[in-house]
Protein backbone atom coordinates (compact mmCIF):
# COMPACT_ATOMS: atom_id res chain seq x y z
CA UNK A 1 0.00 0.00 0.00
CA UNK A 2 1.32 3.40 -1.41
CA UNK A 3 1.11 5.75 1.90
CA UNK A 4 3.45 8.49 3.12
CA UNK A 5 3.36 10.43 6.05
CA UNK A 6 4.78 13.29 7.09
CA UNK A 7 5.48 14.13 10.72
CA UNK A 8 5.97 18.03 9.43
CA UNK A 9 2.44 18.13 8.43
CA UNK A 10 0.51 19.71 11.39
CA UNK A 11 -2.60 17.14 10.95
CA UNK A 12 -1.80 14.09 13.63
CA UNK A 13 0.07 11.30 11.36
CA UNK A 14 -2.84 8.73 12.13
CA UNK A 15 -5.05 11.07 10.20
CA UNK A 16 -2.90 11.27 7.42
CA UNK A 17 -3.07 7.74 7.06
CA UNK A 18 -6.94 7.40 7.44
CA UNK A 19 -7.53 10.27 4.68
CA UNK A 20 -5.04 8.73 2.26
CA UNK A 21 -6.97 5.20 2.62
CA UNK A 22 -9.90 6.37 2.59
CA UNK A 23 -9.54 8.43 -0.63
CA UNK A 24 -8.12 4.85 -1.94
CA UNK A 25 -11.08 3.26 -1.50
CA UNK A 26 -13.25 5.95 -2.43
CA UNK A 27 -11.30 6.15 -5.95
CA UNK A 28 -11.02 2.35 -6.66
CA UNK A 29 -7.27 2.41 -6.23
CA UNK A 30 -8.41 -0.15 -3.49
CA UNK A 31 -10.96 -2.74 -3.96
CA UNK A 32 -13.11 -4.81 -2.04
CA UNK A 33 -11.79 -7.43 -0.71
CA UNK A 34 -7.93 -6.58 -1.24
CA UNK A 35 -5.27 -6.82 2.02
CA UNK A 36 -4.12 -4.59 3.92
CA UNK A 37 -0.52 -4.53 5.66
CA UNK A 38 -0.80 -5.41 9.75
CA UNK A 39 -1.12 -2.88 12.12
CA UNK A 40 2.63 -3.66 13.30
CA UNK A 41 3.47 -3.79 9.37
CA UNK A 42 2.32 -0.89 8.32
CA UNK A 43 4.12 1.05 11.36
CA UNK A 44 7.25 -0.93 10.17
CA UNK A 45 7.10 0.74 6.63
CA UNK A 46 6.21 4.39 7.47
CA UNK A 47 8.26 4.10 10.35
CA UNK A 48 5.16 5.11 12.84
CA UNK A 49 4.20 4.24 16.20
CA UNK A 50 2.20 1.27 16.49
CA UNK A 51 -0.32 3.14 18.69
CA UNK A 52 -0.98 4.93 15.67
CA UNK A 53 -1.31 2.69 12.96
CA UNK A 54 -4.20 1.44 15.42
CA UNK A 55 -5.42 4.40 15.87
CA UNK A 56 -6.38 4.83 12.15
CA UNK A 57 -6.97 1.24 11.68
CA UNK A 58 -9.69 1.80 14.18
CA UNK A 59 -11.06 4.39 12.61
CA UNK A 60 -11.15 3.09 9.56
CA UNK A 61 -13.09 0.01 11.29
CA UNK A 62 -15.60 2.71 12.47
CA UNK A 63 -15.94 4.42 9.59
CA UNK A 64 -16.86 1.07 7.67
CA UNK A 65 -13.98 0.98 5.09
CA UNK A 66 -12.00 -1.78 6.50
CA UNK A 67 -12.63 -5.06 8.34
CA UNK A 68 -10.79 -7.41 10.18
CA UNK A 69 -11.17 -11.11 10.49
CA UNK A 70 -9.41 -12.61 13.41
CA UNK A 71 -6.60 -14.72 12.03
CA UNK A 72 -6.45 -13.58 8.37
CA UNK A 73 -5.80 -10.00 8.12
CA UNK A 74 -6.95 -6.68 7.57
CA UNK A 75 -8.87 -6.17 3.99
CA UNK A 76 -10.86 -3.75 2.70
CA UNK A 77 -14.58 -3.71 3.11
CA UNK A 78 -17.41 -4.96 0.73
CA UNK A 79 -19.05 -1.40 -0.13
CA UNK A 80 -22.15 -0.88 -2.25
CA UNK A 81 -21.93 1.79 -4.32
CA UNK A 82 -24.52 3.39 -2.65
CA UNK A 83 -22.30 3.92 0.71
CA UNK A 84 -19.17 4.64 -1.63
CA UNK A 85 -21.25 7.74 -3.07
CA UNK A 86 -22.37 8.47 0.62
CA UNK A 87 -18.70 8.72 1.56
CA UNK A 88 -17.54 10.33 -0.74
CA UNK A 89 -19.97 13.31 -0.30
CA UNK A 90 -19.06 13.17 3.15
CA UNK A 91 -15.47 13.94 2.13
CA UNK A 92 -16.38 16.98 0.01
CA UNK A 93 -18.55 18.02 2.79
CA UNK A 94 -15.78 17.94 5.08
CA UNK A 95 -13.53 20.06 2.44
CA UNK A 96 -16.95 22.66 2.01
CA UNK A 97 -17.50 22.82 5.86
CA UNK A 98 -14.02 23.85 6.33
CA UNK A 99 -14.24 26.60 4.05
CA UNK A 100 -17.26 28.08 5.25
CA UNK A 101 -15.76 28.26 8.56
CA UNK A 102 -12.92 29.68 7.49
CA UNK A 103 -14.77 32.43 5.17
CA UNK A 104 -16.87 32.97 8.67
CA UNK A 105 -14.17 33.20 10.49
CA UNK A 106 -13.11 36.19 8.15
CA UNK A 107 -16.31 37.41 8.54
CA UNK A 108 -17.95 36.95 5.46
CA UNK A 109 -21.56 37.01 5.01
CA UNK A 110 -23.63 33.87 3.61
CA UNK A 111 -24.31 35.49 0.31
CA UNK A 112 -20.69 36.53 -0.37
CA UNK A 113 -19.84 32.94 0.72
CA UNK A 114 -22.26 31.61 -1.99
CA UNK A 115 -20.74 34.36 -4.24
CA UNK A 116 -17.29 33.41 -3.49
CA UNK A 117 -18.48 29.42 -4.13
CA UNK A 118 -19.68 30.41 -7.42
CA UNK A 119 -16.64 32.07 -8.27
CA UNK A 120 -14.41 28.62 -7.39
CA UNK A 121 -16.87 26.51 -9.40
CA UNK A 122 -16.03 28.61 -11.95
CA UNK A 123 -12.88 29.20 -12.08
CA UNK A 124 -11.71 25.87 -12.02
CA UNK A 125 -14.00 24.68 -14.74
CA UNK A 126 -12.01 27.51 -16.72
CA UNK A 127 -9.16 26.38 -15.61
CA UNK A 128 -9.50 22.79 -16.68
CA UNK B 1 4.26 -13.38 29.21
CA UNK B 2 4.12 -10.53 31.19
CA UNK B 3 1.71 -8.01 30.38
CA UNK B 4 4.19 -5.05 31.33
CA UNK B 5 7.94 -5.49 30.80
CA UNK B 6 9.06 -2.58 32.79
CA UNK B 7 7.43 -1.11 36.00
CA UNK B 8 8.80 1.24 38.23
CA UNK B 9 6.78 2.80 40.77
CA UNK B 10 7.76 5.21 43.19
CA UNK B 11 11.74 5.29 42.78
CA UNK B 12 13.87 7.37 44.00
CA UNK B 13 17.61 8.00 44.42
CA UNK B 14 19.54 10.70 45.52
CA UNK B 15 23.41 11.34 45.01
CA UNK B 16 25.04 14.57 45.90
CA UNK B 17 23.43 17.35 43.75
CA UNK B 18 20.99 15.42 41.76
CA UNK B 19 17.86 13.74 42.92
CA UNK B 20 15.55 11.37 41.33
CA UNK B 21 12.38 11.08 43.30
CA UNK B 22 9.24 9.47 42.57
CA UNK B 23 9.70 8.08 39.23
CA UNK B 24 6.89 5.98 38.44
CA UNK B 25 5.99 4.58 34.74
CA UNK B 26 4.91 1.65 32.85
CA UNK B 27 5.66 0.21 29.36
CA UNK B 28 3.62 -2.60 28.47
CA UNK B 29 4.81 -5.51 26.40
CA UNK B 30 5.69 -4.70 22.47
CA UNK B 31 5.20 -0.82 22.24
CA UNK B 32 8.04 1.75 22.11
CA UNK B 33 8.50 4.66 25.05
CA UNK B 34 10.72 7.35 24.66
CA UNK B 35 12.13 8.64 27.65
CA UNK B 36 12.60 12.29 27.24
CA UNK B 37 13.86 15.19 28.83
CA UNK B 38 16.71 17.87 28.77
CA UNK B 39 20.18 17.07 29.46
CA UNK B 40 21.06 15.77 33.83
CA UNK B 41 17.20 15.84 34.10
CA UNK B 42 17.83 12.03 34.90
CA UNK B 43 17.19 9.79 32.37
CA UNK B 44 20.75 7.68 32.20
CA UNK B 45 20.01 7.41 36.34
CA UNK B 46 16.50 5.93 35.26
CA UNK B 47 18.12 3.60 33.23
CA UNK B 48 20.99 2.76 35.30
CA UNK B 49 18.64 1.97 37.91
CA UNK B 50 16.66 -0.26 35.77
CA UNK B 51 19.56 -2.33 34.90
CA UNK B 52 20.93 -2.83 38.35
CA UNK B 53 24.05 -0.98 37.95
CA UNK B 54 22.64 1.42 40.52
CA UNK B 55 20.37 0.71 43.43
CA UNK B 56 17.28 3.15 44.06
CA UNK B 57 16.64 4.10 47.45
CA UNK B 58 13.31 3.17 47.04
CA UNK B 59 10.85 1.96 45.29
CA UNK B 60 9.74 -0.72 43.16
CA UNK B 61 11.22 -1.51 39.48
CA UNK B 62 9.82 -4.71 38.05
CA UNK B 63 11.77 -5.93 34.72
CA UNK B 64 9.78 -8.29 32.39
CA UNK B 65 7.34 -8.69 35.40
CA UNK B 66 10.54 -10.01 37.97
CA UNK B 67 13.11 -8.14 40.13
CA UNK B 68 16.54 -7.53 38.58
CA UNK B 69 18.41 -8.20 41.84
CA UNK B 70 17.11 -11.60 42.79
CA UNK B 71 17.16 -12.58 38.76
CA UNK B 72 19.71 -11.03 37.29
CA UNK B 73 21.45 -12.87 34.73
CA UNK B 74 18.44 -14.49 33.68
CA UNK B 75 16.89 -11.37 32.73
CA UNK B 76 20.00 -9.55 31.44
CA UNK B 77 19.82 -12.48 28.43
CA UNK B 78 16.87 -11.32 27.65
CA UNK B 79 17.36 -7.65 27.41
CA UNK B 80 19.41 -6.05 24.50
CA UNK B 81 20.85 -2.69 26.79
CA UNK B 82 23.26 -0.18 24.87
CA UNK B 83 24.69 2.92 27.26
CA UNK B 84 25.13 5.94 26.01
CA UNK B 85 28.99 5.65 26.18
CA UNK B 86 29.76 2.06 24.92
CA UNK B 87 33.29 0.85 26.41
CA UNK B 88 34.90 -2.05 24.58
CA UNK B 89 38.04 -3.05 25.04
CA UNK B 90 39.91 -0.99 22.43
CA UNK B 91 42.50 -3.17 21.43
CA UNK B 92 40.26 -5.95 20.39
CA UNK B 93 38.49 -6.31 17.36
CA UNK B 94 34.68 -6.26 16.25
CA UNK B 95 35.05 -9.86 15.87
CA UNK B 96 36.72 -10.75 18.78
CA UNK B 97 34.44 -8.36 20.95
CA UNK B 98 31.65 -10.12 19.42
CA UNK B 99 32.69 -13.49 20.55
CA UNK B 100 33.12 -12.44 23.85
CA UNK B 101 30.01 -11.09 23.80
CA UNK B 102 28.21 -13.64 22.11
CA UNK B 103 28.74 -16.46 24.59
CA UNK B 104 27.63 -14.89 27.07
CA UNK B 105 23.54 -14.98 25.37
CA UNK B 106 21.99 -18.44 24.64
CA UNK B 107 19.96 -17.03 21.84
CA UNK B 108 22.89 -15.35 19.92
CA UNK B 109 22.67 -15.31 16.40
CA UNK B 110 25.39 -15.34 14.59
CA UNK B 111 24.31 -15.27 11.57
CA UNK B 112 21.84 -12.33 12.55
CA UNK B 113 24.81 -10.38 13.73
CA UNK B 114 26.74 -10.53 10.47
CA UNK B 115 23.49 -9.74 8.74
CA UNK B 116 23.41 -6.65 10.97
CA UNK B 117 27.21 -5.54 10.34
CA UNK B 118 26.98 -5.83 6.85
CA UNK B 119 23.87 -3.34 6.82
CA UNK B 120 25.48 -1.21 9.13
CA UNK B 121 28.99 -0.87 7.18
CA UNK B 122 30.92 -2.16 9.95
CA UNK B 123 34.09 -3.74 9.10
CA UNK B 124 34.86 -6.89 11.43
CA UNK B 125 38.34 -6.94 11.66
CA UNK B 126 38.86 -3.39 12.53
CA UNK B 127 39.71 -2.76 16.63
CA UNK B 128 37.58 -1.28 18.10
CA UNK B 129 39.64 2.12 18.83
CA UNK B 130 39.94 2.40 15.33
CA UNK B 131 36.38 2.42 14.45
CA UNK B 132 34.34 6.21 14.73
CA UNK B 133 31.69 7.44 17.59
CA UNK B 134 28.84 6.52 14.88
CA UNK B 135 30.31 2.71 13.96
CA UNK B 136 31.07 2.12 17.45
CA UNK B 137 27.23 2.97 17.98
CA UNK B 138 26.09 0.53 15.49
CA UNK B 139 28.53 -1.96 16.83
CA UNK B 140 26.93 -1.64 19.74
CA UNK B 141 23.18 -1.80 18.29
CA UNK B 142 23.87 -4.56 16.07
CA UNK B 143 25.20 -6.49 19.43
CA UNK B 144 22.10 -5.58 21.58
CA UNK B 145 19.89 -6.99 18.27
CA UNK B 146 21.79 -10.06 17.35
CA UNK B 147 20.83 -12.19 20.95
CA UNK B 148 16.89 -11.22 20.20
CA UNK B 149 16.12 -10.26 23.06
CA UNK B 150 12.77 -9.40 24.58
CA UNK B 151 13.71 -5.41 25.69
CA UNK B 152 15.46 -3.13 24.43
CA UNK B 153 16.98 -0.21 26.63
CA UNK B 154 18.73 2.26 24.43
CA UNK B 155 20.56 5.16 26.45
CA UNK B 156 20.57 8.42 23.51
CA UNK B 157 21.17 5.73 20.51
CA UNK B 158 20.61 8.21 18.13
CA UNK B 159 22.70 11.35 19.88
CA UNK B 160 26.21 11.38 17.17
CA UNK B 161 24.50 9.87 14.52
CA UNK B 162 23.78 11.17 11.27
CA UNK B 163 20.07 11.78 9.64
CA UNK B 164 20.33 9.01 7.57
CA UNK B 165 21.74 6.30 9.86
CA UNK B 166 19.14 8.22 12.68
CA UNK B 167 16.35 7.28 10.10
CA UNK B 168 17.64 3.33 9.74
CA UNK B 169 18.11 2.67 13.26
CA UNK B 170 14.34 3.82 13.43
CA UNK B 171 13.46 1.74 11.39
CA UNK B 172 15.02 -1.27 12.79
CA UNK B 173 13.51 -0.42 16.51
CA UNK B 174 10.50 -0.18 14.25
CA UNK B 175 11.05 -3.64 12.88
CA UNK B 176 11.90 -4.75 16.29
CA UNK B 177 8.73 -4.66 17.53
CA UNK B 178 6.57 -5.46 14.57
CA UNK B 179 5.52 -9.30 16.53
CA UNK B 180 4.10 -8.06 19.34
CA UNK B 181 6.17 -9.85 21.96
CA UNK B 182 9.53 -7.21 22.26
CA UNK B 183 9.44 -3.77 23.59
CA UNK B 184 11.73 -1.17 23.45
CA UNK B 185 12.90 1.74 25.60
CA UNK B 186 14.73 4.39 24.58
CA UNK B 187 15.96 7.62 25.68
CA UNK B 188 16.38 11.00 24.30
CA UNK B 189 16.40 14.19 23.87
CA UNK B 190 16.20 14.54 20.34
CA UNK B 191 12.39 14.60 20.23
CA UNK B 192 12.06 14.83 16.74
CA UNK B 193 12.84 10.76 16.93
CA UNK B 194 9.65 10.67 19.02
CA UNK B 195 7.17 12.21 16.96
CA UNK B 196 6.38 9.31 14.68
CA UNK B 197 8.30 6.37 16.02
CA UNK B 198 7.10 6.34 20.31
CA UNK B 199 4.14 4.95 21.25
CA UNK B 200 4.36 6.28 24.89
CA UNK B 201 5.90 8.95 26.02
CA UNK B 202 7.44 9.80 30.10
CA UNK B 203 8.91 13.50 30.44
CA UNK B 204 11.56 13.08 32.68
CA UNK B 205 12.50 16.75 34.22
CA UNK B 206 14.54 17.14 37.37
CA UNK B 207 14.29 13.55 38.52
CA UNK B 208 10.97 13.85 38.00
CA UNK B 209 8.42 12.36 36.11
CA UNK B 210 6.40 15.21 34.76
CA UNK B 211 3.82 12.62 32.25
CA UNK B 212 3.63 9.84 31.39
CA UNK B 213 1.12 8.69 28.82
CA UNK B 214 0.33 7.77 24.75
CA UNK B 215 2.29 9.96 22.54
CA UNK B 216 -0.97 10.23 20.30
CA UNK B 217 -3.20 11.25 23.96
CA UNK B 218 -0.50 13.84 25.02
CA UNK B 219 -0.39 15.54 21.80
CA UNK B 220 -4.10 15.84 21.00
CA UNK B 221 -4.39 17.34 24.27
CA UNK B 222 -2.00 19.68 23.51
CA UNK B 223 -2.93 20.32 19.90
CA UNK B 224 -6.77 21.61 21.60
CA UNK B 225 -4.67 24.84 22.79
CA UNK B 226 -1.93 25.03 19.94
CA UNK B 227 -2.86 22.92 16.84
CA UNK B 228 0.78 22.44 15.86
CA UNK B 229 1.97 21.42 19.21
CA UNK B 230 5.06 18.79 18.71
CA UNK B 231 6.36 16.85 21.34
CA UNK B 232 9.33 19.09 21.14
CA UNK B 233 6.72 21.86 22.58
CA UNK B 234 5.54 20.05 25.09
CA UNK B 235 8.86 19.01 26.76
CA UNK B 236 9.74 22.84 26.47
CA UNK B 237 6.83 23.46 28.80
CA UNK B 238 7.12 20.88 31.40
CA UNK B 239 10.65 21.97 30.93
CA UNK B 240 9.76 25.37 32.10
CA UNK B 241 8.10 23.94 34.71
CA UNK B 242 4.30 23.66 33.09
CA UNK B 243 1.91 20.98 32.70
CA UNK C 1 34.33 -17.33 34.90
CA UNK C 2 36.67 -19.31 32.66
CA UNK C 3 35.91 -17.28 29.65
CA UNK C 4 36.57 -13.74 31.56
CA UNK C 5 40.32 -15.76 32.63
CA UNK C 6 40.94 -16.59 28.82
CA UNK C 7 39.83 -13.00 28.07
CA UNK C 8 42.50 -11.67 30.80
CA UNK C 9 45.10 -13.70 29.54
CA UNK C 10 44.51 -12.48 26.07
CA UNK C 11 44.33 -9.19 26.50
CA UNK C 12 47.40 -8.98 28.98
CA UNK C 13 49.23 -11.02 26.14
CA UNK C 14 51.64 -8.75 26.31
CA UNK C 15 52.27 -8.98 29.66
CA UNK C 16 53.17 -12.58 28.97
CA UNK C 17 55.48 -12.50 26.34
CA UNK C 18 58.30 -10.36 27.64
CA UNK C 19 58.65 -13.00 30.64
CA UNK C 20 58.67 -16.11 28.05
CA UNK C 21 61.44 -14.42 25.71
CA UNK C 22 63.17 -13.33 29.02
CA UNK C 23 62.64 -17.28 30.09
CA UNK C 24 63.91 -18.89 26.77
CA UNK C 25 67.05 -16.62 26.37
CA UNK C 26 68.07 -17.43 29.98
CA UNK C 27 67.37 -20.90 28.98
CA UNK C 28 69.00 -20.55 25.80
CA UNK C 29 72.28 -18.80 27.28
CA UNK C 30 72.26 -21.37 29.73
CA UNK C 31 72.05 -24.04 27.95
CA UNK C 32 75.08 -22.97 25.54
CA UNK C 33 76.95 -22.13 28.64
CA UNK C 34 76.30 -25.58 29.58
CA UNK C 35 80.07 -26.41 29.99
CA UNK C 36 80.47 -23.06 32.47
CA UNK C 37 79.00 -24.11 35.48
CA UNK C 38 78.74 -20.41 36.67
CA UNK C 39 76.40 -19.64 34.22
CA UNK C 40 74.03 -22.02 35.18
CA UNK C 41 74.17 -21.72 38.43
CA UNK C 42 73.63 -17.83 38.03
CA UNK C 43 70.40 -18.79 35.65
CA UNK C 44 68.51 -20.76 37.21
CA UNK C 45 68.38 -18.18 40.54
CA UNK C 46 67.64 -15.62 38.21
CA UNK C 47 64.95 -17.34 36.55
CA UNK C 48 62.93 -18.07 39.77
CA UNK C 49 63.97 -14.56 41.40
CA UNK C 50 61.77 -13.23 38.74
CA UNK C 51 58.89 -14.93 39.77
CA UNK C 52 58.11 -12.54 42.53
CA UNK C 53 57.17 -10.10 39.94
CA UNK C 54 54.79 -12.20 37.76
CA UNK C 55 51.50 -12.31 39.79
CA UNK C 56 51.33 -8.65 41.00
CA UNK C 57 52.33 -7.17 38.29
CA UNK C 58 49.94 -9.01 36.31
CA UNK C 59 47.23 -8.41 38.05
CA UNK C 60 48.21 -4.33 38.35
CA UNK C 61 48.40 -4.53 34.28
CA UNK C 62 45.17 -6.50 34.12
CA UNK C 63 43.37 -3.67 36.06
CA UNK C 64 44.85 -1.05 34.79
CA UNK C 65 43.79 -1.80 30.99
CA UNK C 66 39.99 -2.52 32.72
CA UNK C 67 40.11 0.77 33.90
CA UNK C 68 41.65 2.64 30.90
CA UNK C 69 39.02 0.79 28.67
CA UNK C 70 35.96 1.81 31.08
CA UNK C 71 35.27 -1.76 30.54
CA UNK C 72 33.99 -2.95 34.26
CA UNK C 73 30.29 -1.43 33.64
CA UNK C 74 29.97 -3.49 30.34
CA UNK C 75 31.26 -6.57 32.03
CA UNK C 76 28.54 -5.86 34.78
CA UNK C 77 25.83 -4.84 32.07
CA UNK C 78 26.35 -8.87 30.36
CA UNK C 79 24.52 -11.71 32.18
CA UNK C 80 27.05 -12.64 34.56
CA UNK C 81 27.57 -12.67 37.85
CA UNK C 82 29.31 -9.69 39.34
CA UNK C 83 31.32 -11.98 42.08
CA UNK C 84 32.45 -14.25 38.41
CA UNK C 85 33.90 -11.24 37.55
CA UNK C 86 36.09 -10.10 40.57
CA UNK C 87 37.29 -13.84 40.80
CA UNK C 88 38.76 -13.88 36.71
CA UNK C 89 41.11 -10.91 38.03
CA UNK C 90 41.96 -13.47 41.48
CA UNK C 91 42.40 -16.83 39.13
CA UNK C 92 44.37 -15.10 36.16
CA UNK C 93 47.59 -13.80 37.63
CA UNK C 94 47.05 -16.81 39.81
CA UNK C 95 47.70 -19.27 36.88
CA UNK C 96 50.37 -17.01 35.80
CA UNK C 97 51.86 -17.54 38.49
CA UNK C 98 51.80 -21.11 38.57
CA UNK C 99 52.74 -21.21 34.47
CA UNK C 100 55.74 -19.82 35.37
CA UNK C 101 56.66 -21.38 38.53
CA UNK C 102 55.90 -24.96 35.74
CA UNK C 103 57.83 -23.07 33.10
CA UNK C 104 61.04 -22.05 34.97
CA UNK C 105 61.13 -25.54 36.60
CA UNK C 106 61.05 -26.50 32.32
CA UNK C 107 63.68 -24.60 31.59
CA UNK C 108 66.08 -25.55 34.22
CA UNK C 109 65.50 -29.35 33.80
CA UNK C 110 66.72 -28.44 30.35
CA UNK C 111 69.60 -26.27 31.15
CA UNK C 112 70.89 -28.98 33.52
CA UNK C 113 70.38 -32.90 33.81
CA UNK C 114 71.25 -32.98 37.28
CA UNK C 115 68.23 -31.65 39.29
CA UNK C 116 69.18 -32.23 42.76
CA UNK C 117 70.99 -28.85 43.34
CA UNK C 118 68.20 -26.89 41.57
CA UNK C 119 65.13 -28.41 43.82
CA UNK C 120 66.24 -25.60 45.85
CA UNK C 121 65.41 -22.99 43.37
CA UNK C 122 62.20 -24.60 42.18
CA UNK C 123 60.97 -24.93 45.72
CA UNK C 124 61.71 -20.92 46.74
CA UNK C 125 60.12 -20.08 43.18
CA UNK C 126 57.12 -21.09 44.29
CA UNK C 127 57.65 -19.85 47.42
CA UNK C 128 58.38 -16.53 46.10
CA UNK C 129 55.00 -16.95 44.21
CA UNK C 130 53.56 -17.67 46.84
CA UNK C 131 54.75 -14.49 49.06
CA UNK C 132 53.78 -12.29 46.56
CA UNK C 133 50.05 -13.68 46.62
CA UNK C 134 48.79 -11.72 49.92
CA UNK C 135 50.63 -8.45 47.85
CA UNK C 136 48.38 -8.94 44.77
CA UNK C 137 45.52 -9.97 46.97
CA UNK C 138 45.71 -6.05 48.60
CA UNK C 139 46.42 -4.28 45.20
CA UNK C 140 43.50 -6.33 43.55
CA UNK C 141 40.97 -5.40 46.66
CA UNK C 142 42.29 -1.78 46.38
CA UNK C 143 41.73 -1.72 42.95
CA UNK C 144 37.66 -2.96 43.07
CA UNK C 145 37.32 0.00 45.82
CA UNK C 146 39.15 2.33 44.93
CA UNK C 147 40.67 2.05 41.13
CA UNK C 148 43.51 1.29 39.40
CA UNK C 149 45.74 3.98 40.35
CA UNK C 150 45.03 3.79 43.65
CA UNK C 151 45.69 -0.03 43.35
CA UNK C 152 49.39 0.94 41.95
CA UNK C 153 49.82 2.92 44.64
CA UNK C 154 48.73 0.40 47.05
CA UNK C 155 51.40 -1.95 45.22
CA UNK C 156 54.43 0.57 45.77
CA UNK C 157 53.37 1.38 49.24
CA UNK C 158 53.39 -3.06 50.42
CA UNK C 159 56.37 -3.37 48.27
CA UNK C 160 58.13 -0.54 49.52
CA UNK C 161 56.80 -1.25 53.43
CA UNK C 162 58.61 -4.76 52.44
CA UNK C 163 62.13 -3.80 51.91
CA UNK C 164 62.37 -0.55 53.98
CA UNK C 165 60.80 -1.84 57.48
CA UNK C 166 63.46 -4.45 57.99
CA UNK C 167 65.99 -1.60 57.17
CA UNK C 168 64.27 0.59 59.23
CA UNK C 169 63.76 -1.87 61.89
CA UNK C 170 67.00 -3.62 62.73
CA UNK C 171 65.91 -5.78 65.11
CA UNK C 172 63.33 -7.14 62.76
CA UNK C 173 65.99 -8.30 60.23
CA UNK C 174 67.92 -10.48 62.97
CA UNK C 175 64.05 -12.09 63.08
CA UNK C 176 63.58 -12.03 58.95
CA UNK C 177 67.33 -13.33 58.17
CA UNK C 178 66.38 -17.22 59.88
CA UNK C 179 62.84 -16.34 57.20
CA UNK C 180 64.77 -16.17 54.22
CA UNK C 181 67.32 -18.52 54.49
CA UNK C 182 64.34 -21.27 55.76
CA UNK C 183 62.77 -20.24 51.84
CA UNK C 184 65.77 -21.27 50.32
CA UNK C 185 66.12 -24.84 51.64
CA UNK C 186 62.18 -24.94 53.61
CA UNK C 187 61.20 -28.45 54.85
CA UNK C 188 58.38 -29.64 53.10
CA UNK C 189 55.94 -29.47 55.75
CA UNK C 190 57.18 -25.81 56.43
CA UNK C 191 56.56 -24.94 52.18
CA UNK C 192 53.17 -26.55 52.09
CA UNK C 193 52.00 -24.62 55.01
CA UNK C 194 53.29 -21.71 53.57
CA UNK C 195 51.66 -21.95 50.36
CA UNK C 196 48.56 -23.55 51.85
CA UNK C 197 48.47 -20.00 54.28
CA UNK C 198 48.94 -17.61 51.17
CA UNK C 199 46.49 -19.06 49.25
CA UNK C 200 44.23 -18.84 52.04
CA UNK C 201 44.88 -15.14 52.41
CA UNK C 202 44.70 -14.72 48.33
CA UNK C 203 40.54 -15.84 48.68
CA UNK C 204 40.17 -14.41 51.74
CA UNK C 205 41.02 -11.40 49.58
CA UNK C 206 39.15 -12.65 46.75
CA UNK C 207 35.79 -12.67 49.09
CA UNK C 208 36.23 -9.21 50.36
CA UNK C 209 36.80 -7.79 46.83
CA UNK C 210 33.66 -9.78 45.74
CA UNK C 211 31.61 -8.39 48.87
CA UNK C 212 32.63 -4.70 47.49
CA UNK C 213 32.08 -5.03 44.21
CA UNK C 214 29.19 -6.46 44.70
CA UNK C 215 27.56 -3.37 46.30
CA UNK C 216 29.41 -1.24 43.92
CA UNK C 217 27.48 0.93 41.77
CA UNK C 218 28.09 1.34 37.71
Amino acid sequence: MDITVSANNPVPLYQQIVHQVRAKVLTGELKAGDPLPSIRQLASQLIASVITTKRAYSELEAEGLIVTRAGLGTFVADLDPETIVELKKEVVMEHLEEGVRVARQLEFVDEEINRLFRQALDGSEKRV
Amino acid sequence: MSENVLMLDGVCKSYRGFELRNVSFVLPRGYIMGLVGPNGAGKTTTIRLIMDLARPDSGRIAVLGQQMAANQIELKRRIGYVPENHEFYSDMTVNWTAQFVGRQYPTWNEARFRELLQRYDVDPRKKIGALSKGTKAKLAMALALAHHPELLILDEPTSGLDPVVRRELLSDLLEFVADGDRSVLFSTHITSDLERVADYITFIVNGRVAASDEREVMLERARASNPTASIEDLLWTYAKGGH
Amino acid sequence: MLGLVWKDFYINRSQLVFPAIVLCAIALLAAVGRSSPTTVDYAVPLLFTYSGLMVPFFALNSAMLEEKNRTLAFLRSLPMRADAIVASKFVAPLLVGVLWVGASALAAIIMQAGMGEHTVSIMSGMLLVCATLPIAAIELVVFFRFGASAARTALIVVVGTVYLVPLLAQGLVAKVKPIVVAMMDPEPVHAVLFAGGSLLLYFAGMLIAQAIFRRREM
